[in-house]
């Protein structure tokens, strides 16, 4: 059983259809990418999942569980979290703060501010943040903000992380870290990782799997070798994988 | 219900609408190019009553040469205002939503300026004139002369300044700062000189609807609120931004009420106003609040 | 010392003052108290939902307002001890609060602004129809009130009631989670905050003390009529108090009240409309300079003076 699936997954803005009929999974343990050309729907699918907006039809799973029709927190405590393409983290509050969120609200969430505090403090040493931890988000570098991003999403307990664009505007060598770091995320926590991303070799560098996705709909679901030599991902590309 | 009450309802409806029409264009000028939330907008418009009432009282000037003075007056206050507060700020302020809620307080600051200078220069007394008051009829409904000029000078402001935007240059310029503020800026658009046409214009539309309004009504410091809120009213209708559906909205909103209070009674004007105001924010559908939110 | 010490060095001798000021205060300084401790009663408790969770609420007069008729309902028909009575009026605001904040916390930005002021002003003109049509009379006189001292004492442990719930919900989980929807909502939500329950239950407990103290503040006014218990000044009052002193925490709001009050009181009663003029003029000087108020500054000062000193250590 997938740990996260959706059959025919539908969604319309009036008349502008951003996914149509589709369907996909992710197993356990997996790292799976998402990757398509701009505006195939990849980020309204991740919406999607995480309830933002009603689908107009199909069904979305997790662990087994219909997961459609619930409110965005709930889904955050049954343990799918995620980060946003442009990084959104909680003005007016400090860096630790905005970690402790996730661990106050999510899966499992802590009841007294003292455990959530040492629970973000151990996340962010993880990952390297931890003498920013008093500042205020603001003042954080783009980097670090989007290190942030994940540290809070971490923080919620997900046993799915849904990964938007997170490799965007790195260095090559910052690309390199991220992979590994993700890589880790799945060794030593158990997480499964859905990544949306725009940078190949690095995406197809690391997913057990790929799923594409254009104009709202799936056209390829498989290893990233069969992807890449699939025509119709190639045709949707306009002639030719995107090299960043 | 009688065709003639229902005929009256309509005139009167359509005439005030007229005017309510020029008040919610004028403050969704700058609501739709600059997210600009002049709350104060009634105040303005108060001002220009007095202006008005005073030209007329004093050297006997008709209200229509007033109202062009009142026009002229309110966008030098909003130039004013512009330069002073403004300006600076819109540079620095980045998301649309800070710009609204930074205006909305800084108004609401104008808001109490504006109403207490005039209660202590003019005093809370009433102030009304006579000019124009005879009746035409319109099919059988007495109307007075000047409710038909001001409402048909409305209209024709109204109007005009939405042929203006279709038509010329500069209008399509404010209509694509409205559409899209950065990609204008981005092919060399002016914006700066469009902010400050916008709050000219507005203040100025604002200033006239508060002259034509002084021949039909008694003016106090205090009538400013009720206007900016069924201006609110109608933008949220008609779209932040939407001068066409300021215009009609204003119309309908105008019926609206005056039905309202022909069913139950004057003294339910407020009552009925506040209410709809309630209601309309309540039930919008998300689709016109979302789309602007987001 | 720590700042706790430092804080109760503060905090004691001025509640000492206070729960004693009637002994030996001529009743000038009592009646101002009063007014003093209702604004800043308002101001505290506006910030819960307003200054927390950035939902800017003109509406302070309508839960203030539906307080006063509780009072007024019981007073004139049922009798019951001030206690309940305060409480009772707490709780019917807070009821109203919860009933109306779903549909209306649904709105963002200057809209809930806006749908809160216009309740607010239909509050005033429905209370002002019913009093002019069914009860056919123009206002209702409270007879025979509790003492001013009476009413002192109440304000002063609403006031500390307030201050107290206002300091443990910012430390606290709930707290928290306001913030992080003032910071960015969508987030939150996304982050597993409940946004919606969160936001209803900030709204119903600032209503609660709003209510409990138009309860009081009626039986010093002793003449209600809607126009003075739904008054929008008593709104745009309160929330100038807490934007001048500052929004973060409890102690902006009751700055704000004692600077503000202290100065209508100097200078106010005799010029009306210039007081009013100088907070129109002193919002607009806010927003534009002073967005965080004068806490806000004082806090500023002392972090820039902080971070001058460790320039200078870490330069020697």
């Amino acid at each position: 059983m997938p740990v996260l699936e959706g059959v025919g997954v539908s969604k319309y803005f009036g008349g502008v259809v951003a996914l149509s009929n589709v369907s996909f999974h992710v197993d356990d343990g997996e790292i799976v990418g998402l990757i398509g050309p701009n505006g195939a729907g990849k980020t309204t699918l991740f919406n999607v999942i995480c309830c933002f907006y009603p689908l107009n039809s199909g069904v979305i799973k997790f662990k087994g569980e219909k997961i459609t029709g619930l409110k965005p927190h709930q889904v955050c405590r049954k343990g799918i979290a995620r980060t946003f393409q442009i990084t959104r983290s909680f003005a007016n509050m400090s860096v630790v703060d905005n970690v402790m969120i996730g661990a106050l609200f999510g899966k499992e969430a802590q009841g007294n501010l003292k455990s959530a505090r040492e629970e973000a403090m151990r996340l962010m040493g993880f990952i390297g943040l931890i003498e920013k931890a008093d500042m205020p988000v603001e003042s954080l570098t783009s980097i670090d903000a989007r290190r942030l991003e994940l540290v809070r999403a971490l923080a919620a307990k997900p046993k799915v992380l849904l990964l938007d664009e997170v490799l965007a505007g790195l260095n090559p060598s910052e690309v390199a870290e991220a992979m590994e770091l993700i890589r880790r995320l799945r060794d030593e926590m158990g997480i499964t990782i859905f990544m949306v991303e725009h940078i190949m070799k690095s995406v197809m560098g690391i997913s057990d799997r790929v799923i594409v996705l254009a104009d709202g709909q799936q056209i390829a679901d498989g290893t990233p070798k069969e992807v890449s030599a699939d025509p119709s991902v190639i045709q949707a590309y306009l002639g030719g994988a995107e090299e960043r | 219900m009688e065709w003639e009450t229902i005929w009256r309802i309509l005139v009167f409806g359509l005439t005030i609408g007229c005017i309510y029409a020029l008040i919610a264009v004028g403050l969704n000028l700058l609501w739709g190019t600059m997210r600009v939330l002049n709350i104060a907008h009634g105040q303005i418009i108060m001002l220009g009553g007095y202006t008005a009432f005073w030209l007329f009282t004093l050297y006997h000037i008709s209200t229509f040469l007033s109202a062009v003075l009142a026009a002229v007056g309110g966008a030098a206050l909003g130039l004013l205002i512009y330069r002073i507060i403004f300006s600076a700020s819109l540079r620095t302020i980045k998301s649309p939503e800070a710009v609204e809620v930074f205006s909305l307080l800084i108004f609401f600051g104008v808001l109490i300026l504006l109403e207490n200078a005039a209660c202590l220069v003019w005093t809370a007394d009433l102030r009304g004139y006579v000019y124009l008051t005879q009746n035409v009829e319109i099919w059988g409904t007495p109307l007075a002369l000047n409710r038909l000029f001001a409402s048909l000078a409305a209209i024709a402001i109204c109007l005009g300044f939405y042929i203006y935007l279709q038509r010329t240059l500069f209008g399509k310029v404010v209509r694509a700062v409205v559409q899209d503020k950065d990609a204008a800026q981005l092919v060399g658009v002016d914006v700066n000189k469009v902010y400050r046409f916008c709050f000219c214009i507005g203040f100025a539309m604002a200033g006239l609807a508060g002259a034509l309004l002084s021949m039909l009504y008694a003016i106090t410091p205090f009538i400013g609120l009720p206007y900016t809120m069924m201006a609110l009213v109608v933008i949220v209708l008609g779209g932040i931004g939407n001068i066409l559906g300021s215009l009609i909205g204003g119309l309908l909103l105008g019926l609206i009420i005056t039905a309202g209070v022909a069913m139950t009674s004057p003294a339910f004007s407020l009552l009925i106003l506040y209410g709809v105001f309630v209601l309309v924010i309540l039930f919008m559908p998300a689709g016109i609040l979302g789309r602007r939110l987001r | 010392m720590t700042p706790k010490t430092r804080m109760l060095t503060i905090l004691i001798p001025i509640f000492i003052i206070l729960s004693t000021l009637p002994l030996y205060a001529p009743a000038y300084y009592i009646s101002l108290s009063i007014i003093i401790f209702m604004y800043a009663i308002l101001g505290v408790s506006w910030i819960i939902i307003s200054g927390y969770t950035g939902y800017i609420s003109l509406g302070i007069a309508a839960f203030f307002g539906i307080g006063a008729y509780v009072t007024v309902l019981f007073w004139t028909t049922f009798p019951l001890p001030l206690p309940i009575l305060i409480v009772l009026g707490g709780l019917v605001s807070a009821f109203f609060a919860a009933v109306i904040g779903f549909p209306i916390l649904r709105i963002r930005g200057p809209y809930f602004v806006f749908v809160t002021l216009g309740l607010s002003m239909l509050l005033k003109y429905v209370f002002e129809v019913y009093q002019a049509y069914v009860l056919k009379r123009v206002g209702i006189p409270l007879l025979g009130p509790p003492s001013m001292e009476v009413l002192y004492y109440s304000l002063l442990v609403l006031g500390i009631i307030t201050i107290v719930s206002a300091h443990v919900i910012k430390n606290s989980k709930f707290g928290l989670g306001l913030f992080s929807i003032r910071g960015d909502e969508e987030a939150a939500e996304a982050m597993g905050v409940n946004t919606t329950m969160y936001k209803v239950a900030a709204f119903a407990i600032s209503s609660l003390f709003m209510g409990s103290a138009g309860a009081i503040v009626a039986l010093r006014w002793t003449w209600i009529e809607p126009h003075i218990v739904f008054n929008p000044m008593i709104t745009f009052q309160a929330s100038i108090m807490a934007l001048l002193g500052g929004w973060t925490d409890f102690r902006g709001p009751i700055l704000g009240a004692v600077v503000l009050v202290l100065i209508a009181e100097a200078f106010g009663i005799r010029y009306p409309y210039h007081y009013l003029i100088l907070l129109g003029i002193t919002l607009i000087l806010l927003v534009k300079f002073l967005p965080m108020g004068l806490i806000g500054a004082i806090e500023r000062l002392r972090i820039g003076k902080k971070q001058v000193s460790e320039v200078k250590d870490a330069g020697s």
